[in-house]
């Protein structure tokens, strides 16, 4: 399936290793990625504060890039995911904010065409999971595994639910169907849709508040005893592991997870080049990327 | 003086018209005088008066000496709204000797003076066209008779609970003979489920079932249980009704011993008590029950399709009651009224999946918590925690879960904020150190000793904490750990308990949801049944024989539910009381000669009140019609005339509202029960509005045909406007389905002449949505004010055009009619 | 925002019961004092939106997690409401440092992030193509059109 590969900003500068991951997967599961030159997509919890109606007009430039080529989008960041889904649903669903963006564009920014797909959207549909399993080559045995699928990926539902209107509700399966085929267990734990709190520390600086908000989250997860955390999203990776190692720093006893991005864990699974994954990037030691 | 058309039955009509200052409602704004004077100068008028009151006594004396005096035998009174009094001047005119549909209201108060107040001559104006509509129709209306129809001294009531069981009792005591069906194996319904009452702290069970005993035994009730109704037909006074009996496979022999559930090998939840304990295939819902006989539950005994692999039941069981042939039996009863007592469900709490019912074991429901400390319940009274069936030593209640929401049941469930007080009491009464919590946005504890008992609660300790939990986290050792905020304190909380209980709403019942199935009856916007009027009428359907009682129609305790369980059979004594009941003398006529038996008024029909018979002829069942009109106005032939709004007096309306100067005009078709009380509303709320609008009204919006809106546009009117009730809301079940596809029909004939078809809309007016009316009318009026005398001249043409074309056709189809019969 | 969409937002509040599964739901209330999306509506409705929120830098520490949409019973959302509060100064440039420098950014190179000479040697040796070219003008257009470039003059205060 060829689609146009949206990787957000964060993931090629700050960790290009999911990037690579990606590519490899995506080799492996039939999803021929094409490169298109994106810009932030943007991001739910930065321009759009400041200016929704810019939010908006960026989000639309994107879409139409990928539907001018006729090509679906497949998004490696929740909260890229989340911004290009919100947008089509809103220039789709609200006559009156398509005609106030008319202007900006000189005319109709985007047929509607464009749909916007997560990674793990992707990769648990039936044919990939069972490509998964087949092509599976480093099983997850035994990793107990709790998945955090960050806010972005599934609120709010009457934006983010299924096509067919029924809410993930209360929470997405996706990457528990993907896991488990590639071997690993699922752990439960309580409050899996509490937020991980990072906006705190990169949008205001409040770092302290956004690590207790992080306690809470660890504290249940932990608690669970998972061996790893896995997420779809590089801004809840960024703060479950810059953040448990600032949590370390403070207190030796501290209990580390380690958390992966979803296609880090995949990629691994399919065989990837473990070099290749740029595993030391993590600061939270991640011993499935590390050879 | 204009000669005037007699009235081809009897004597020409001599009207009466008298206008009513209503002090200086009227009066200060409209020349009442002039009006009277101009009603003079109007055909077949020969008498007119202007009096302060006419509705006081004096008032209504001299219209009776009036009539006696002058001979009248058409009255107009122009004065205020039809539906204030209306009856009144009937009553007037009878005493008279005069037949009271020989009354004629023309509204010049809620709908012109009070509308147009500071409009004084364009009111005057108005009010003499409304005068002018009015005698048009007057001059046209008939003498009628009610219609009176048998009515059969049996009554059906449907749902087993404490209102069907009590509605039951008082028509069987007043000595009619009274069907009790009920779906479930015995009757009982919640009240059954539940441990105490509130306020009294009485044993719920031990109060109902001596009145289940007493139904179960009174010589009039016909108990039948397992059943439940598939069909309704007929009318008030004369319902078929259909009745599915399914097999018991267990005789009236049965002495309810546990021999055979003892030896059965198969287990269940069982439903009485949420499935907290179980039960056999074979078994008896609860001690209590009745009938006192057990029942089998197929799906789950062995003995399957007629294949027999276990008797242990059966050779248990001494006295050999057990009867594996019985089958499901259809009946049908002929009754004269029904009471619809279908109950009400709870509220799924899964649905609030971070409350976590259903994960957590120690979250459980308010219903639950009836049956577990329920001295006959499945833990004989023991509040246990289900994950270690230990005594909680701290409690939380959660208050509103799946009400007060749009996301769930926007509506308050009524009895949960008593039914936690109750609870809390309960609780303290058997472990007086257990800490109690009530999470709460309102507490609500308006009844009778409500108040009371909840200050009781409050006493023993029980803390009433606003602000409902965000989230139900799982804590250790079972416990619940409760995410919130105190809106009172500014302050959150994080509160542990051992155990939680969800305060879940009540929803309707798949009883009466099934019951729609069988007979259409309309819902309001909560999904609970929809009464004739929620303050005047609480207890009666739109559909004339039909009663509620208890939560079919709104959660409720079960004071109320007896209350109108009372009511509900009060009025079905009324109904049955005299063996005939009189039905207005609306109802629609079927002229056979005309009729050509196309069928479209069966189509519309929403009693199906029409039908076609053997020979093709459309039939209207008087009792059942309730004189909506759609019928009527569907009819392409004019085979059918619906009485006392008869086509042609509405046409005689219209013509009279076309004399002065139509194209500045809007004429209005108001329908009685929505937007005609809308504009009333409009008129009491002193709504202000372009004084260019004449109301005509009829009974239903499905009234107003095709043809009368282009009688209007042939006469050159400016702009028509149609109104009803909403879709959902028609008094006359959904008759206005009918009106909003006309509407379209004749938008599409405006655009394809060439016409602007916005001078044609349409607008839904609920009966308080007077502001709706009067925004409507300013904006039609707007649009008016830009429509040129071109545009009229062509709308004319195109109208005269078509309606030429039409009397053609039905010309050669009278001279069609005429040949056939000559042949 | 058209009035219509205000209003329909306007009426959309005023259906809150001050239930308070809000407040308790947001993860920012339980760590900053003084942040309360139920007050927030509140204080909207009894004062208006110009005085919804009482510290303006408050606002600017919504997580966007939608949680509190999410589980209000009537759906109402507090995001939106904050959205536009914090639009609205933003426009008047009273943003946060770390936003307006996100900003900056995307108007320079396309991208949130700034890009190094170290990301792109990081990025061959795993094997990936350098870092694609954004259409920067594009972008800074819109910028203008949406008035945002007026953001980015830091305002003297």
């Amino acid at each position: 399936m060829r689609i146009a590969f949206f990787p957000g900003c964060v993931i090629p500068i700050r960790y290009p290793g999911i990037e690579a991951a990606t590519r490899f997967l995506a080799a492996k599961t039939g999803l021929d990625l094409v490169d298109m030159s994106f810009h932030c997509c943007p991001s739910p919890t930065g321009l759009k504060e400041a200016s929704a109606g810019a939010w908006f007009a960026l989000a639309l430039a994107n879409l139409r890039m990928a539907e001018a080529e006729g090509l679906d989008v497949v998004t490696i960041c929740s909260g890229c995911g989340n911004t290009l889904r919100e947008a089509r649903k809103i220039y789709c669903g609200d006559e009156d904010k398509r005609a106030a963006v008319r202007e900006l564009f000189d005319g109709e920014a985007f047929q509607g065409r464009t749909d916007v797909h997560h990674l793990p959207d992707l990769l648990a549909r039936d044919e990939t999971l069972d490509r998964l399993e087949a092509e599976c080559v480093r099983p997850l045995e035994g990793l107990r595994v709790a998945t955090h699928y960050g806010c972005h990926y599934f609120r709010p539902s009457s934006v983010m639910g299924g096509e067919d209107g029924s809410p993930e509700y209360p929470l997405p399966e996706s990457m528990e169907l993907i896991l488990e085929s590639l071997g690993a267990e699922i752990v439960d734990y309580g409050r899996p849709d509490l937020c991980c709190g990072a906006a705190l520390a990169y949008n205001v600086g409040k770092t302290d508040e956004s690590l207790r908000v992080l306690s809470e989250k660890l504290d249940e997860i932990t608690r669970a005893e998972a061996d790893a955390i896995v997420t779809p999203c590089p801004a809840c990776l960024a703060q479950f592991d810059a953040g448990q190692s600032a949590l370390g720093r403070k207190d030796k006893d501290q209990k580390l997870t380690p958390v992966y991005h979803i296609a880090e864990l995949v990629a691994c699974a399919l065989g990837a080049d473990l070099k290749r994954l740029d595993g030391k990037r993590h600061k939270v030691k991640a011993p499935l990327l590390l050879t | 003086m204009i000669a005037s058309k007699s009235n081809p039955e009897g004597e020409a009509p001599r009207v009466g018209v008298y206008v009513c200052h209503c002090g200086l409602n009227i009066g200060g704004t409209v020349d009442c005088e002039a009006v009277a004077k101009h009603a003079a100068t109007l055909p077949d008028v020969v008498f007119t008066n202007h009096q302060l009151y006419t509705c006081s006594e004096p008032g209504q004396e001299q219209i009776r000496r009036d009539i006696a005096e002058h001979r009248l035998n058409r009255i107009v009174v122009a004065a205020c709204s039809p539906r204030m009094h209306e009856p009144t001047f009937r009553a007037c005119v009878k005493a008279a000797g005069l037949n009271p549909y020989l009354l004629e209201m023309a509204n010049i108060r809620e709908h012109c003076s009070w509308v147009h107040l500071h409009d004084k001559e364009q009111a005057t104006e108005k009010a003499k066209d409304l005068v002018g509509m009015s005698v048009a129709r007057a001059r046209l209306l008939k003498a009628q008779e009610d219609i009176s129809i048998p009515v059969l001294r049996k009554a059906l009531v449907i749902g087993g609970g404490v209102a069907g069981i009590q509605s039951a009792l008082e028509l069987a005591d007043a000595g009619y003979e009274v069907f009790l069906v009920e779906k479930g194996p015995s009757i009982g319904g919640r009240m059954a489920q539940i441990d105490k009452t509130f306020p009294t702290m009485d044993c719920s069970i031990c109060i109902l079932a001596p009145k289940m005993a007493e139904v179960g035994r009174h010589p009039n009730v016909t108990l039948m249980t397992l059943t439940e109704v598939t069909e309704i037909g007929g009318y008030v006074g004369n319902f078929t009704v259909t009745v599915k009996r399914k097999p018991r496979y267990v005789t009236s022999e049965c002495a309810a011993c546990p021999d055979c559930s003892d030896a059965c090998p198969q287990f269940a939840p069982n439903e009485f008590d949420i499935g907290l304990a179980t039960r056999k295939a074979i078994y008896l819902p609860f001690a209590q029950a009745v009938p006192p006989t057990f029942t089998i539950d197929m799906d789950l005994c062995l003995n399957k399709e007629g294949v027999r692999v276990c008797e242990k039941c059966v050779q248990a069981c001494t006295r050999k009651c057990i009867d594996f042939n019985d089958v499901e039996r259809e009946e049908t009863l002929e009754v004269g009224s029904i009471i619809v007592a279908t109950g009400v469900d709870t509220f799924d709490a899964a649905k609030i999946p971070q409350y976590l019912y259903g994960r957590a074991p120690n979250v459980i429901t308010s219903l639950e918590f009836e049956r577990l400390i329920n001295a006959g319940g499945p833990t004989n009274g023991q509040l246990i925690r289900p994950s270690d069936h230990k005594i909680p030593k701290s409690v939380a209640f959660v208050q509103c879960v799946g009400s007060r929401s749009e996301k769930h049941n926007p509506y308050c469930s009524n009895v949960c904020c008593m039914n936690t007080v109750k609870d809390a009491l309960l609780i303290k009464e058997h472990w007086p150190e257990t800490e109690i919590k009530v999470f709460y946005i309102d507490m609500r504890t308006s009844g009778k000793g409500f108040e009371e008992l909840f200050q009781r609660a409050k006493a023993e300790g029980v803390q009433f904490i606003r602000g409902l939990p965000g989230e139900i986290v799982e804590a250790d050792r079972g416990n619940l750990r409760l995410l919130g905020e105190m809106t009172l304190m500014n302050k959150l909380y994080d509160i542990e308990a051992e155990m939680v209980i969800l305060s879940i709403g009540l929803e309707p019942s798949q009883g009466s949801r099934d019951l729609r199935k069988a007979l259409a009856l309309p819902l309001t916007s909560d999904g609970f049944f929809m009464v004739a009027h929620p303050k005047l009428r609480p207890v009666d359907a739109s559909t004339r024989g039909i009663f509620f009682a208890g939560c079919s129609e709104g959660p409720k305790d079960i004071k109320e539910s007896v209350m109108q369980a009372g009511a509900a059979a009060a009025h079905a004594n009324n109904i049955m009381r005299g063996g005939k009941v009189t039905v207005e003398a609306f109802t629609a006529e079927v002229d056979r000669d005309a009729c050509v038996g196309c069928g479209a008024c069966v189509k519309v029909c929403p009693y199906q009140a029409v039908s076609l018979d053997e020979e093709k002829k459309a039939v209207v069942v008087g009792a059942a019609c309730s004189g909506c009109g759609t019928c009527g106005a569907e009819c392409p032939f004019g085979a059918i005339t619906m009485r006392h709004f008869t086509d042609a007096q509405i046409v005689a309306q219209i013509d009279a509202f076309s004399e002065r100067d139509p194209e500045r005009k809007i004429l209005a078709f108001n329908c009685n029960w929505c937007s005609y009380a809308g504009a009333d509303f409009a008129g009491v709320g002193r709504m202000q509005y372009p004084p260019d609008v004449r109301i005509i009204r009829t009974l239903c919006s499905g009234r107003v045909s095709t043809r009368f809106v282009e009688r209007a546009f042939a006469r050159g009117v400016g702009s028509v406007l149609i109104s009803g009730c909403h879709i959902g809301d028609c008094h006359y079940i959904d008759a206005n389905r009918q009106t909003e596809k006309r509407y379209l029909k004749l938008r599409k004939i405006m655009e394809e002449g060439g016409l602007d078809p916005e001078r044609l809309q349409l607008v839904w007016v609920s009966a308080a949505e007077g502001q709706r009316f009067q925004e409507k009318i300013r904006e039609m009026k707007r649009r008016l004010d830009k429509v040129t005398p071109e545009e009229i001249e062509r709308s004319t043409a195109l109208f005269r055009e078509r309606e030429l074309k039409s009397r053609r056709r039905a010309r050669k189809r009278t001279e069609g009619v005429k040949e056939k019969a000559r042949v | 925002m058209s009035e219509s969409a205000k209003e329909d937002r306007l009426g959309k509040l005023r259906l809150c019961l001050q239930c308070a599964v809000c407040t308790g739901s947001c993860p920012v209330a339980r760590v900053i004092d003084g942040y309360n999306p139920r007050e927030i509506i509140l204080r909207c409705l009894l004062y208006g939106e110009d005085k919804a929120v009482t510290d303006a830098d408050t606002v600017w520490s919504c997580l966007t997690c939608h949680t509190c949409e999410e589980r209000c019973p009537h759906g109402i959302s507090v995001g939106d409401l904050l959205i536009e509060i914090m639009n609205r100064a933003a426009a008047e440039g009273r943003l946060p440092a770390a936003i307006r420098q996100t900003i900056a950014n995307i108007a320079r190179t396309g991208r949130a992030v700034p890009v190094s000479a170290r990301c792109e040697r990081l990025r061959k040796n795993l094997g990936l193509e350098p870092l694609r070219a954004c259409d920067t003008d594009a972008v800074q257009e819109l910028f203008r059109k949406c008035g945002v470039d007026k953001m980015l003059e830091p305002k003297c205060e």
